[in-house]
């Protein structure tokens, strides 16, 4: 217990050290805003202009679409805005500054997190935020119980599947040189989530649920806020969430131990 | 002893350079490797408040040593142990008293003022709000950097960068602290601030040090006992001043002179003294100890002519190490 409360106050010491970041340099704030928002709709502007025109996609329409589009925008702005150094690793054997951490008596994980924070990311969460709560009003969404647990284990294990997922793969340069590359390429893949998976083959979906669960972190509580399924959502959504993240804490643990010892 | 080492060894795995491309090709399916030992069978110890220059040349295994001792690096064999307990297995205990300074690189943050990347230490290293503040206090003159606290890091100097770092290392009042080349690249007023700074801690605070570095004047400024290792191998292990005793070698003399004797000739008249400069009234001699004694030399010039001015100058201990590392390297 005594451990967790002084991550927590690290993790706090960390946050001041990002949100003045952010404040001391005005337009890069807004220039990386607007990057991160470009990124995110780029894509999802052709797919509203085709839904607008044909009505929906599958059985989704307008609105459905997109409740999808800003709850995977969400995940991905709160992995932006906290979880982003996982992106680093690379980067940061490479100049060495994972020696430094281990010289430090605070887990290391933490301190790569912390090292970097983008608060930039809050900021393009709360216009996600507006479009969900937006396309919610049009569809008349009715929010009771079941829904606000969906939306909160959502948040809470969406964001444990996605991050989760970037951490696994970038954990992989602990063994291999390029292994950003091989995380961007994930990212890329991530692209399809935003749409509807069941408008995809089967094969498609498949491979999003069970190889590379990133349907979990907007399409299947999409679906259940919505009641297009009749799957237990709220069951599997933990589920994969706790698997993904132990999968990363063995796959860090692993790597940590061999650079241990060859310090390579 | 508070870091004792014994039988240390650190060995990596490299691939093996190929011969040609088609070997070349054949390695990416089936690597070849070679063992190369980078610390073999390292032996010392150190005493609280002992400060200890680790020196040796580019490659020889200094910093492997030193990534071991902070439970960077799990050694290969022998052990390590720092107040007791092993690196590697209690490293984040072993940390909290540990500091370590790299001189080329910074563990603050670029953007933000220097003070609040203290207080991100503070945390990390859970120092009492007031213990903090006296240290702040104290530093904030001998090292001069009361100024910089409230600037961010990228509008700082290098060496006021390195100031700033090497405070930082401090705040968590640590037992030891490692200090890899400290001074690289800084100009003279920096790099005296710093020494200063690192000679008050070792003294008021029995702070141990183990100092890293290839400016010669840090290590004699900072330390009394130098290990110098090379090829992964204590070489040395002793107090500056016997090693300038025992390895000194040759002594420089200079003389002035009303007139000088031996401007024609190449050779001293005696055996193991060389010229190595001269003028019409200046000349300096370099003898080795070994051979003949300092004083007979001088002897013999005030014979010969009328010495106006004497000095003599012992070797440096940069050059003692220099002889001492391609002797037996």
């Amino acid at each position: 217990m005594k451990r967790v409360s002084y991550c927590l106050r690290l993790w706090r010491a960390y946050l001041r050290v990002g949100f003045l970041t952010m404040t001391q340099y005005p337009a890069d704030t807004v220039i990386l805003l607007i990057s991160m928002l470009v990124r995110e709709a780029s894509g999802f502007v052709g797919i509203l202009a085709i839904v607008g025109v044909t009505g929906g996609m599958g059985n989704w329409n307008v609105y459905e679409v997109c409740i999808l589009f800003s709850m995977c925008a969400v995940i991905e702005a709160i992995g932006q805005a906290f979880f982003d150094n996982v992106w680093g690793m690379d980067h940061m054997m490479r100049r060495g500054e994972l020696d430094v951490f281990l010289t430090r008596p605070a887990p290391v994980f933490l301190q790569v997190l912390g090292q970097v924070t983008h608060f930039q990311a809050v900021l393009s969460l709360i216009i996600y935020v507006g479009i969900f709560v937006w396309a919610a009003l049009q569809l008349n969404l009715h929010i009771g119980l079941y829904e606000a647990l969906i939306l909160v284990e959502y948040v809470i294990f969406g964001t444990m599947v996605n991050s989760g997922i970037y951490a696994i793969f970038n954990f992989l340069n602990f063994w291999i040189v390029q292994g950003e590359d091989i995380a961007v390429l994930v990212q890329t893949c991530r692209e399809f989530v935003k749409y509807p998976l069941n408008v995809f083959p089967a094969a498609i979906q498949g491979f999003f649920t069970f190889l590379l669960p990133l349907g979990f972190v907007a399409y299947y509580p999409a679906m259940a806020l919505l009641g297009k399924t009749t799957l237990p959502v709220e069951l599997m959504l933990p589920a994969v969430g706790v698997f993904v993240v132990f999968l990363a804490f063995l796959v860090w643990r692993a790597g940590l131990r061999g650079y241990n010892s060859t310090g390579t | 002893m508070q870091i004792e080492v014994s039988h240390l060894v650190k060995e990596y795995k490299r691939k093996k350079n190929p011969e040609n491309m088609l070997a070349a090709v054949g390695q990416m399916f089936r690597p070849k490797y070679e063992i190369l030992r980078a610390v073999n069978d390292i032996n010392f110890g150190i005493e609280k408040g002992e400060a200890v220059g680790y020196v040796g040349p580019n490659g020889c295994g200094k910093s492997t040593t030193i990534k071991m001792l902070s439970g960077v690096l799990t050694p290969t064999s022998g052990k390590v142990l720092v107040g007791g307990l092993e690196p590697t297995k209690n490293r984040q205990k072993i940390n909290k008293k540990t500091g370590i300074v790299f001189g080329n690189r910074s563990v603050l943050w670029w953007d933000v003022p220097i003070i609040e990347s203290y207080k991100v230490l503070q945390k990390l290293y859970e120092i009492p709000e007031k213990r903090f503040q006296e240290n702040l206090e104290e530093f904030a003159d001998i090292i001069g950097i009361r100024q910089l606290l409230g600037v961010p890091e990228r509008q700082l100097s290098l060496g006021q960068k390195m100031r700033c770092n090497i405070a930082a290392a401090f705040l968590h009042d640590p037992e030891i602290v490692y200090l890899d080349e400290p001074t690289i690249g800084l100009d003279s007023e920096s790099k005296l601030r710093i020494r200063e700074f690192i000679r008050q801690m070792n003294e008021e605070r029995h702070t141990t040090f183990i100092v890293t570095s290839h400016d010669f004047q840090d290590i004699e400024s900072l330390c009394k006992r130098i290990i110098l290792i090379n090829h992964g191998e204590v070489v040395v292990d002793d107090g500056i001043q016997k090693i300038q005793k025992n390895y000194q070698s040759k002594k420089q003399i200079r003389f002035e002179m009303d007139q000088n004797p031996w401007l024609e000739t190449e050779k001293f008249t005696m055996d193991g003294v060389t010229i190595l400069d001269k003028t019409p009234y200046s000349l300096v001699l370099e003898c080795e100890i070994q051979k003949v004694d300092a004083m007979a030399v001088v002897d013999q010039v005030s014979r010969a002519c009328q010495i106006l001015d004497i000095s003599i100058q012992g070797q440096d201990i940069e050059s003692i190490i220099r002889e001492i590392v391609t002797e037996k390297g």
